[in-house]
């Protein structure tokens, strides 16, 4: 109960600190709870990273292909760099985990035109498995903006009853990054920031176990579009519109406060004059 | 070595790290992370000279606010002494609880005092206080002047700031501006903050400088004043229109590139023909 204490107080603060700065924020706080680093880097969201195999091929390195400093590829299942003793999926797993990247990739293109993304599969204890379907979007140097990033880390997890229900919880968190350095009125100019959503579904599989992949990456896949749609829609709100308005709130425009203060003003005298 | 002795070392590690964190907390927050760091670290609590050290640097670098029954003071790096504030206007040290924002005493005590420069900073003040009224949140706002030096040779510094804080609905944000002026030039700095952490944790951060040519002249203090403030709210009310103009703008030419909220072709994917399609390739 105390590590969980401790790691809930960590999550607490790093809500609070600058998202800009994660990997400082998280080398800080596992300072200070150095066995429970491991954990909490778990439960961390930041900025997807990019690797790439001896070919060049890139892949997102993240939480759920790492093993000690290395990443596992999705294309070769292969470790980077490489290492003995490795944590592989099991042969079935790894099966199903090449038709999710493929049908992934084509979500991407169709939503993102043009990015990264990765899925991993691992297997669980209790007869289920947990899956990751990550994406990277940078945005081209433009129009002021220097760096602009965008990382969706999909989690789900998946459990059965046993006979044909299937239980998805998808855990999506999306994590923006936009950073203007140098521009003539306002000087540097950056948003960061995380969104997190939780959405549960359960389905029961076609009779037979027929094509049970399919099915698999069929629900996972369209809880993925629904999710990542609607953090998509919250994220112009918030990003842009909550930000905006608590500097607005803070720092008047010039006339904004005497017209707010004036239809105050009437509308007290309204509900004197008529009740 | 004995228990308590190895404890004190520890801790005493944990320093930089505390720090660190504080400073970074955006205002209104510090001490509920430092409550959340106590549990952290164990065995240490909010009145520990660690946490109240660096709660003291937080309140500092943010312009913080202490109030007390007659009086306010705006607290910074540069009227701070190691227990205490200066009040040069009127010529008091000034002792603040920095958990409760409060002012605890006050002593009065002899500052080198201009009258030339009393009475410009005396019209500085009255014109900050009318900038303040007209455009800024009420509820948590402030503004410093203090000088140094004399009327031949003289810098004058000035701090504004507001802030909005309301934890239940998850959200703060600040604006600090900082200024400095000699006869002829005025320099300042200007940090913007805001934080959104309802389902997750979004932050702005805005830091921009400004320098322009001025000329004081002390004989008409009351005129210098308002050209002076004058001269800042123009500043800072062209840094907000450019806040506002970015904010329109960026939709467009952010998150259009990032993500569409639809394919090109106007419908969700179609997961079924797709999978299909795509597994079969893959055996071949």
């Amino acid at each position: 109960m105390e590590s969980k204490e401790k790691i809930h107080s960590c999550l607490n603060i790093l809500k609070r600190l600058p998202p800009t700065q994660i990997q400082k924020n998280a080398a800080a706080l596992t300072s200070l709870i150095p066995d429970y680093a491991e954990e909490l880097y778990q439960k961390i969201d930041k900025p997807l990273d990019i690797g790439q195999d001896e070919k060049g091929n890139q892949f997102i390195q993240s939480e759920f292909n790492r093993d000690g400093d290395s990443f596992r590829s999705p294309q070769n299942n292969q470790y980077y760099p490489p290492i003995d003793d490795a944590v592989y999926p099991s042969e079935q797993l790894r099966k199903l985990e090449l038709k999710a990247n493929a049908v992934f990739d084509e979500y991407r293109r169709l939503y993102y035109e043009g990015g990264l993304s990765s899925c991993y599969f691992w297997d669980k204890d209790d007869g289920g498995f947990a899956t990751a379907w990550l994406i990277r979007k940078n945005v081209e140097k433009t129009k002021g903006i220097e760096e602009g990033s965008w990382s969706s880390i999909n989690v789900i997890d998946v459990k059965t009853d046993g006979k044909s229900k299937w239980t998805y919880k998808i855990t999506t968190s999306v994590v923006l990054e936009m950073n203007i350095s140098s521009n003539q009125d306002v000087g540097k100019f950056n948003i960061t920031g995380t969104l997190t959503k939780q959405k549960e579904e359960s389905y029961e599989a076609p009779a037979g176990g027929k094509d049970i992949e399919l099915f698999h990456i069929m629900k996972i896949g369209t809880l993925v579009e629904d999710v990542e749609s609607y953090l998509r829609s919250q994220l112009d709100s918030v990003y842009f519109g909550k930000t905006r308005d608590i500097v607005f709130q803070t720092r008047f425009s010039e006339g904004e406060k005497q017209s707010i203060q004036q239809r105050q003003g009437l509308a007290g005298e309204f509900k004197q004059k008529y009740g | 070595m004995n228990q308590g002795e190895e404890e004190i070392t520890q801790v005493q590690q944990y320093e930089k790290v505390v720090k660190y964190i504080v400073k970074n907390t955006p205002f209104g927050q510090a001490n509920l992370v430092i409550k959340d760091l106590c549990k952290i670290i164990g065995n240490i609590n909010p009145q520990d000279p660690i946490m109240l050290q660096a709660l003291k640097d937080h309140n500092e670098e943010h312009l913080a606010l202490f109030k007390g029954q007659s009086t306010q003071i705006l607290t910074s790096v540069l009227n701070s002494q190691e227990d205490f504030y200066v009040d040069q206007k009127n010529n008091e040290t000034i002792q603040v609880d920095h958990e409760k924002l409060e002012i605890i005493s006050r002593s009065q005590v002899e500052l080198p005092s201009e009258p030339d420069l009393n009475q410009l900073r005396d019209a500085l003040e009255q014109q900050l206080n009318l900038y303040l009224s007209q455009q800024f949140n009420e509820k948590i706002c402030g503004a410093y002047v203090m000088y140094q030096g004399d009327a031949s040779d003289f810098t004058f510094y000035l701090g504004i700031t507001a802030k909005t804080i309301n934890l239940p609905n998850f959200f703060c944000g600040s604006w600090i501006s900082t200024w400095e002026f000699t006869r002829t030039q005025l320099k300042g700095d200007l940090k913007v903050q805001a934080h959104y952490y309802e389902d997750g944790n979004v932050q702005l951060k805005n830091v921009n400088t400004f320098s322009e040519g001025i000329n004081v002249d002390l004989s008409a203090a009351s005129e210098s004043a308002k050209q002076i403030v004058h001269t800042i709210s123009k500043l800072e009310n062209k840094h907000l229109t450019g806040m506002d103009n970015l904010y329109n703008s960026m939709p467009d030419i952010f998150f259009k590139a990032m993500r569409r909220p639809l394919p090109i072709t106007g419908t969700k994917m179609n997961w079924n023909e797709n999978v299909h399609k795509l597994v079969a390739n893959l055996k071949q």
